[in-house]
């Protein structure tokens, strides 16, 4: 599984339009967009850690498995970005079990609304509009 | 049901194929086997206020004590989905194992269902 959300970012191209027209550093504002949704995606992703969550008396929502929860950060490859979500996966720990599941235990369902539902991918694009809305805004008060 | 008819062209592949988390914590994995989880069923399209077909989203799991059971197996689930109408947008990515001896790949699989039973507005 992606420790990724599937987002199609088709949808921004307006808004990059209108910040362009204003004069807008595009590659800032999108960067402040997407780290912003991603903090909020990590947020989410400890809550659902929570113990009471979690399968084995809780033991994953301490130790190497919260510790593997990836800092967000924004990377830039021409004009593609790209934020790390989720566990990483070069660190030990059970966060890719948590959210795939094996043959002997089910996903989490709360990890699995947040990197496989619709709705969530939803939230989280409505975030990053609002943030590029504020940003338009801004340049033309 | 969808599910079901996923089931039965899985099984057509003459390997166990279960829901994923169903086999019990003392089980022996077959060699080769494959599980599915079925994480969102969202509406797919509306229009005058009602919606049109479910979007059923499965993961689908391959898991094999012979990585290149494991790939090519991935291969044939995705030729065969496709061929049955399902979306299957890329040829997989790696899952962790919970068994030493089993490698996994994951497949995220999509058809939209359009059937009377499954549409509200009928």
């Amino acid at each position: 599984m992606s420790n990724m959300l599937d987002i199609d970012f088709s949808c921004f191209n307006e808004y990059a339009e209108k910040l362009e027209n204003l004069g807008a550093d595009l590659q800032e504002i999108f960067d402040k967009a997407l780290l912003e949704a991603a903090e909020e995606v990590q947020k989410d992703t400890r809550d659902a850690m929570a113990a009471s969550n979690l399968p084995a008396k809780g033991k994953y929502s301490r130790g190497k498995t919260m510790d593997s929860i990836v800092e967000p950060e924004v990377e830039w490859n021409g004009s593609i970005a790209e934020v790390k979500l989720g566990f990483d996966h070069t660190k030990p720990g059970a966060g890719g079990f948590l959210i795939t599941g094996t043959p002997k235990m089910r996903p989490n369902a709360k990890l699995s609304a947040i990197y496989t539902t619709k709705k969530y991918e939803t939230k989280i694009k409505k975030k990053i509009e609002e943030t590029l809305q504020e940003e338009i805004n801004k340049r033309m008060q | 049901m969808i599910i079901d008819t996923l089931i039965t062209l899985l099984e057509s592949l003459s390997y166990p194929v279960s829901r994923q988390g169903s086999y019990s914590s003392t089980a022996e994995y077959p060699d080769t086997f494959i599980t599915y989880w079925n994480p969102d069923n969202p509406e797919h399209s509306h229009y005058d206020n009602a919606n049109y077909g479910i979007e059923w989203n499965v993961d689908i799991y391959i898991y094999s004590t012979s990585i290149d059971t494991a790939y090519s197996l991935t291969k044939q689930v995705r030729d065969l989905l496709k061929a049955n109408g399902w979306t299957v947008p890329s040829a997989g990515f790696d899952i962790s194992s919970d068994s030493q001896d089993h490698s996994g790949r994951g497949l995220e699989v999509k058809i939209i269902d359009y059937s009377e039973e499954e549409n509200e507005n009928e």
